[in-house]
């Protein structure tokens, strides 16, 4: 049957890339239905909650060395993913999705995050 | 290049993997997340300090906070009354208002029969019911 979503998210935002990626990543993982379920949890409270505020949890985090782009934690089961997301003028972006393996510090973002900020970039232009 | 936003695409998806079931679940559980972790921010304590505060676990503060935990009434009550905030549940019919497009209105929930319906934004639930 098919099954619309109780909630429209209005103000989120999900470029074909990122979806694509995401999917990708996902659907090739045992552990979908969870990582679907995680990510569901994180994007309702995204919807209700200020980011400075999430920002002081565990689950999100502002990028201080990238200007504009935030991380949420998607851990799972088995997968550990990470989400790079930004804000325009009306809501929140998905930009990039990617499997963490190379530990929480920041420097280990740099490949992820360029591509999160040229994403970025090419949507704020448009 | 122009890229198409699959915002309804994403969210549908997911959604028809969880289950209306679940979405109320996690709304429900993001609500009560949401009112703890601001709470915290506002106190300005640490997970570790709000645990001690709280007589409970670090893990279960950080399940509160992640919308992991499967909260009881007595437990909301108490989380509640201990942080000087109050709760209300409520329960309404399952008429959700997906798009509205030209005037048209998606209907679903009591009258899903897994078919989208379209309907005037005036139509009655009487009619509603009818219909289906």
């Amino acid at each position: 049957m098919s099954n619309r979503s109780l909630l429209t998210f209005d103000g989120l935002h999900v470029p074909e890339e990122f979806h694509r990626e995401f999917f990708q990543l996902v659907d090739a993982s045992s552990d979908s239905e969870k990582v679907y379920l995680k990510v569901y949890q994180l994007l309702n409270q995204l919807r209700i909650t200020p980011i400075h505020i999430l920002c002081y949890g565990e689950n999100f985090e502002k990028l201080k060395t990238y200007k504009d782009l935030y991380s949420m934690r998607v851990k799972a089961a088995e997968l550990n993913l990470r989400i790079l997301f930004s804000y325009k003028s009306d809501g929140s972006i998905l930009l990039h999705a990617f499997h963490e393996i190379s530990g929480k510090k920041e420097t280990g973002y740099e490949k992820h995050a360029a591509i999160a900020q040229k994403r970025l970039k090419v949507i704020k232009n448009e | 290049m122009l890229q198409r936003d699959m915002s309804q695409e994403f969210i549908s998806k997911i959604s028809e993997t969880l289950g209306n079931k679940v979405e109320m679940e996690e709304m429900a559980k993001a609500k009560i997340a949401s009112a703890i972790l601001t709470k915290r921010y506002e106190l300005k304590m640490s997970q570790t300090d709000f645990a001690d505060y709280m007589n409970v676990s670090q893990a279960m503060v950080s399940k509160w906070e992640s919308g992991e935990n499967n909260f009881s009434i007595s437990t909301i009550a108490e989380i509640c009354e201990k942080l000087s905030m109050v709760f209300d549940i409520s329960i309404s019919k399952t008429a959700v208002f997906a798009a509205n497009n030209d005037n048209d209105i998606w209907v679903k929930g009591m009258i899903d029969d897994g078919a989208h319906h379209h309907y005037r934004p005036e139509t009655t639930w009487e009619q509603l019911m009818l219909a289906s």
